[in-house]
């Protein structure tokens, strides 16, 4: 709950000294972790290089696979930081806000994720980047001209309801697809995305990113070898300080867009971009009177602010934007704000319903979509872990939501919250006894309030294993929080159903001077680890041309290599994600507790939470 | 989860701190007086008040550590296991928050104590000679289902009340108590200590000033590191019931010690031959079981013997077991293993893990926490109590045997209303608070305590020790706590932490305060001096603690009834639920 500077220190040392330590066995590669850090660092993956093909079992390729990308907001600017030119060409992109196109080309100043394409792929300015790359408003257009484009792929980064249209799309006009999470808007569509995958025998990837990080990856390693003992719990959030006036979901809407009859915030771009201004002109006065030492740093602070007043004035552009025409609906309603007792109307245009899609239900899922589903695949993950690698699905969930920050301006939810139980190591529905080994899974969302940042923490019977803000693990020996440890290991005989069978099993002793040895190698090892979007990236790219290469043999070839290699993230693993988040949401709007049904995993069965069966005609 | 606060520094906006960090430093936290100034009643009272203490076990002994003598005379006391008799004058060896009588009231020996104190086995008995004791009050500190028949005996004698929590088994017992209460006009206090510690008053106080700004969500856990083999809940059986390891190491532990007394020398002796008294004792509840005494050399002619004596002689002759006349059972729990036999004796001691005489992890551990979360969400509504909207819940055994009923981890959301909530319009219906709480076995990471999550700022009370306000910058830390591991031993918490507590002494938890105001209302009757945990609040937190097991165990998430809380209306949960189960 409360960790001192000091007890996150020891947990690091902990986590880096566990993973460097000969006694931990890799299941994969049949090698001490250990060694298998040491040939990687040798190999360059403390550099980076390679770290994908080291980890998730995938080569170069010899020719970038083209792709087009398919809405370049928040999250498609993200991907484009992300890619790996010698992996990924972009020959297209496609958004209807002259700002997300704006900051497909040049990013976003001063948000390194966000660095754009000239940046990523080095062109000096957007008219040579548009040599390269064709630009498009709707998403059908890219796909009209996909072929013209010489497109093989498209990644796709719209509102979450244009996922199951606009993947279905591409994947009918013989393109891959790399999704971003979650899958679909609903289990019908997501089932329709499988569906639709398996007939056309394209990739279809969703982005779940926790699948290519390499932290994920020994935590898991950590689980198999018994290092935690038993996991029986798993405790997730992740708390934002979002309040109202200062919501990273409420962006706010080109000058003009009045949303409320007094709206203090309808004019906040243009404050904003004369406030960029005047620091320009103040900037340009400095440069003008300032003395050679101080030029250099001025003549940055001019381009920075360039930067950020061309940015500003895209976003303003977006007032051009005719939403209504491209699927966006208007809507109005009245409320008594409960404070001051008013009434009140908000009038919600269809451009703050494309700018705002995830505050939405139509377009969007929420806080279980958004940020939950991401959590709950990690705790899948690990708990696949405790059955030697083989997925698991949740046996129920119960959930609650509500909303007490922000006013009706928005559909979803302030605060999530629900708890899963998912089968333990013996759990059996037919026994009264063995029918209760169940794993709890415990998860908030909230706004209002970013305590305790974002992250999973892992229970077992002999450890407890932390992993925050996907970048950082720290390692226990159960709850002592101050003592450093050391991994060791024993041949143990356990029972194999009758037979007795002997294994090898880790587990963390006290040690007064920690590890240093294996913590240096450990560390060393780690010292780029980083979300895993470039190695989801790539290894789909992979696929997509090492396939390409086997269909140049035969179509049999082609369809042995898909058949055999699919991204981690496939669409039944994409499915199963989507299930936990959906039913959550339905959980908690609805006030229940639901048990999962095995068919709503199964992309074949046409049972779904919502009883809308799936049916691909519908997208002819 | 984890996170790191801002580096400290005074704020200065609490107008108590300054007097309480110096008092705290002090030491004066832990005795006597700051309670009083605090909770509003005065230092002592002219004459204690005449109490008998009926259940002197785990928590009975903690209850009787927090005597104060100024408050509180012991007049007799009541268990049938000899084991807790002997705890209840001698305390317990390296637990100081079980000190035992002796120390409390500073007798010199046994025999001193018991020219003031009676000693009694049944509960029964007690309440038969309290006119004759000259009784005023009873403490309960019995196995959770005989709260309601002993609290309703003693008071249909005139006798005022003090149980240990969850007030009752069921909400129906509740209200029983709570209507004789209102009927007898006695007053009926129930142990959720939480109400009477000075950080949570602080804490509340802030809260209703708008430190925090808005309360939205509050965050509370209570994780131990119980194991198979070793289960705080699950304490050894006296040799001979059981052909068990445990049990075995029980007589193995009193042979060892016996070794180490015989060689001891000097002051040595007196310190193993205590030792040897206590595992004597321990081995002493064999009667229960047999109906016949165990051998023993070193307790002959103390409280706890006569008691075994009385118990061998009176059931002994029985075909059951004594533990069986006294109203507990056995039990054989069928499983594809084979079968786990429980005997009486298991039931009695063991009594938190059976669903009979106990009420699982909620009303042992979840309720202090959810009666927590109800102030601090009272105080977020200017003081008014707010009952929960809803509770969801699951319960999970993935770590014990089929060694008990309870479970090995409880999980729950429960839903209260915000300031504004109105569940007629679609809008504010949605303001609700959340309180999410986890109570669970195998790992004791993050130990427990509450988070208190506010617009403006965030909260954190750790083992009732320590306050933190990592957003503000301020932080009141009392204890050198907040590091290292948390193993609690038993329900009643954090043993070693107490006993480790850094500089200044730890804070109190509550019990000294809780048992003084309680004394203090006795001796000065009037409507407005009432225990801060009086029925109508303990109804509520049972009404959370028992809705939420029901939830758990029913696999449903149940809205609360706002008549389950009245103590006047009739309708319990037990029986809205049974129908629509």
């Amino acid at each position: 709950m409360y960790l001192t500077p000091e007890e996150r220190q020891v947990g690091r040392e902990n986590f880096f000294a566990a993973i460097g330590s000969r006694h931990l066995r890799r299941t994969k590669e049949k090698i001490s972790s250990r060694d298998f850090l040491l040939q990687g660092i040798r190999k360059g993956i403390a550099s980076r290089k390679g770290l994908g093909s080291y980890y998730f079992g995938y080569g170069e390729v010899k020719e970038p696979v083209r792709v087009g990308v398919i809405g370049t907001g928040d999250e498609g600017s993200v991907l484009i930081g992300a890619l790996n030119p010698a992996y990924i060409e972009v020959r297209s992109i496609a958004d209807l806000r002259p700002y997300s196109l704006h900051r497909a080309f040049h990013g976003e100043a001063g948000v390194s994720v966000r660095p754009g394409l000239l940046s990523v792929y080095g062109w000096k300015d957007e008219s040579e980047a548009r040599r390269h790359v064709k630009v498009y408003g709707p998403w059908q257009e890219l796909i009209a001209q996909a072929k013209n484009d010489g497109l093989e792929a498209v990644i796709i980064a719209l509102p979450l309801f244009l996922h199951a249209p606009v993947a279905i799309a591409a994947m009918k006009a013989g393109l891959h697809v790399l999704t971003e999470k979650l899958m679909g808007h609903s289990v019908h569509n997501c089932k329709e995305m499988a569906r639709a995958a398996a007939e056309t025998k394209r990739y279809l990837a969703t982005g779940h990113q926790r699948h290519y990080n390499i932290l994920y990856d020994h935590a898991v390693e950590l689980i198999r070898n018994g290092v935690l003992g038993d996991v029986h719990y798993i405790a997730a959030q992740w708390h934002r300080g979002n309040l109202p006036h200062r919501d990273s979901w409420k962006m706010p809407l080109p000058p003009g867009v009045k949303t409320l009859e007094e709206d203090p915030d309808a004019d906040l771009l243009q404050r904003e971009l004369e406030e960029l201004q005047s620091a320009h002109k103040k900037a340009q006065a400095d440069l003008a009177r300032a003395k050679d030492d101080r030029r250099a740093d001025l003549e940055k602070t001019l381009r920075l602010l360039d930067a950020k007043i061309a940015l500003k004035k895209a976003q303003i552009e977006d007032h051009k934007v005719q939403a209504e025409k491209h699927g966006y609906q208007d809507a109005q309603w009245s409320y008594r704000d409960w404070a001051t007792g008013k009434e009140a109307v908000y009038r919600r245009p269809a451009l703050e319903e494309l700018i705002r899609w995830r505050l939405w239900d139509r377009t969007g899922g929420g806080l279980m979509a958004e940020l939950g589903s991401h959590q709950l695949d990690a705790a899948s993950i690990f708990i696949a872990a405790m059955f030697e690698g083989k997925k698991q699905y949740p046996l129920s969930v119960a959930a609650a939501a509500n909303r007490p920050i922000f006013p009706p301006d928005r559909d979803i939810e302030d605060h999530v919250y629900c708890v899963f139980e998912f089968p333990a190591p013996g759990y059996d529905p037919s026994d009264p006894h063995a029918s209760k080994k169940r794993i709890g899974v415990q998860y908030s969302s909230i706004n209002g309030n970013g305590f305790g940042g974002y992250g999973e923490t892992v229970y077992g019977t002999a450890g407890t294993l932390i992993l925050e803000r996907e970048t950082e693990a720290l390692l226990y020996k159960v709850a002592a929080t101050t003592d450093k440890t050391r991994v060791s290991s024993k041949r143990v005989r356990k029972p194999v159903g009758d037979r007795q069978v002997e294994q090898v099993q880790a587990s963390l002793d006290v040690v007064p001077d920690g590890d240093e040895e294996s913590m240096a190698i450990g560390h060393l090892a780690m010292l780029e680890a980083r979300r895993g979007y470039s190695e989801e990236l790539e290894h789909w790219a992979w696929c997509i041309r090492e396939s390409a290469e086997a269909a140049k043999k035969s179509q049999a070839a082609y369809e042995e290599f898909y058949r055999e290699h699919q991204p981690r993230c496939h669409p039944q693993v994409a499915l199963a994600d989507a299930v936990i988040a959906l039913v959550a949401n339905k959980a908690a709007r609805e006030g229940t507790r639901i048990e999962f049904q095995k068919e709503w995993f199964d992309p074949q069965s046409d049972a779904t939470p919502e009883g809308v069966k799936p049916d691909l005609s519908r997208y002819a | 989860m984890p996170n790191t606060p801002a580096p400290t520094s005074g704020s200065g906006d609490f107008p108590r701190r300054d007097f309480l960090k110096g008092t705290l430093l002090a030491g004066a936290a832990a005795g006597g007086g700051l309670g009083a100034f605090y909770f509003g009643y005065e230092k002592s009272l002219c004459k204690p008040v005449r109490v008998g203490v009926i259940g002197t076990g785990d928590e009975g002994s903690v209850l009787i550590g927090a005597l104060n003598p100024n408050f509180l005379e012991v007049r007799a006391i009541a268990d049938i296991r000899p084991y807790n008799i002997y705890r209840a004058f001698h305390g317990e060896i390296g637990v100081p928050v079980r000190p035992g009588l002796l120390s409390v009231y500073g007798w010199k020996d046994e025999t001193e104590a018991r020219r003031h104190v009676k000693v009694y086995g049944p509960w029964e008995e007690l309440l038969d000679h309290a006119a004759e004791d000259g009784l005023e009050g009873v403490i309960i500190a019995l196995p959770l289902f005989l709260h309601a028949p002993v609290a309703i005996a003693a008071m249909q004698r005139g006798l005022h009340v003090l149980t240990e929590k969850l007030m009752a088994h069921s909400v129906g017992q509740c209200k029983e108590m709570a209507r004789v209460a209102k009927q007898t006009g006695l007053l009926l206090a129930t142990g959720h200590q939480r109400h009477y510690n000075i950080l949570y008053a602080q804490a509340t106080e802030k809260i209703q000033r708008g430190v925090l700004g808005d309360l939205h969500y509050i965050r509370a856990q209570w994780h131990r590191s119980n194991l198979p083999g070793r289960d705080s809940w699950q304490q050894p059986l006296p040799p001979g019931v059981k052909d068990d390891e445990k049990a075995n190491a029980l007589a193995r532990r009193l042979a060892e010690a016996r070794k180490r007394r015989d060689a001891a020398r000097g002051r040595d002796i007196e310190k193993f031959e205590r030792e040897v008294r206590q595992l004597e004792a321990q081995v002493l509840d064999q009667v229960l079981h047999s109906g016949k005494l165990p051998a023993i050399e070193s307790l002959r002619c103390t409280a706890a013997a006569e008691m075994a004596e009385r118990i061998a002689r009176e059931k002994g002759a029985a075909p059951q077991p004594p533990a069986e006349q006294f109203g507990y059972q056995p039990a054989s729990i069928r499983h594809r293993q084979g079968v786990y036999e429980r005997p009486a004796i298991e039931e009695l001691i063991r009594w938190r893990l059976w669903d009979r005489t106990a009420a699982g992890l909620m009303a042992e551990l979840g309720s202090h926490q959810l009666d927590a979360a109800s102030i601090f969400i009272a105080a977020a509504h200017g003081g008014e109590k707010k009952h929960p909207l809803n509770v969801a819940a699951g319960a999970a055994r993935s770590i014990f045997d089929v060694d008990r009923d309870c479970e090995d981890h409880v999980m729950c959301i429960i839903e209260f209303p915000a300031p504004g909530y109105d569940p007629k319009d679609p809008h504010a219906r949605r303001r609700k608070i959340g309180v999410m709480y986890s109570s669970i076995n195998g790992n004791g990471f993050g130990g427990y305590g509450e988070i208190v999550f506010g617009t403006k700022g965030t909260l954190i009370l750790e083992r009732e020790q320590v306050l933190h306000e990592p957003s503000s910058g301020a932080a009141i830390q009392v204890t050198s706590g907040g590091a290292g591991p948390t193993l609690d031993t038993q329900a009643s918490g954090p043993v070693r932490a107490l006993a480790a507590a850094g500089t200044g002494g730890p804070v109190s938890r509550g019990y000294a305060e809780e048992l003084e105001h309680w004394a203090w209302c006795i001796r000065n009757p009037a409507p407005e001096n009432q225990p801060k945990c009086g029925p109508k609040v303990a109804l509520g937190d049972a009404v959370i603690a028992l809705v939420t097991n029901m939830a758990a165990r029913q696999g449903r998430r149940i809205e609360f009834k706002e008549e389950w809380f009245d103590p006047d209306h009739p309708a319990t949960p037990e029986q809205d639920l049974a129908a629509t189960a």
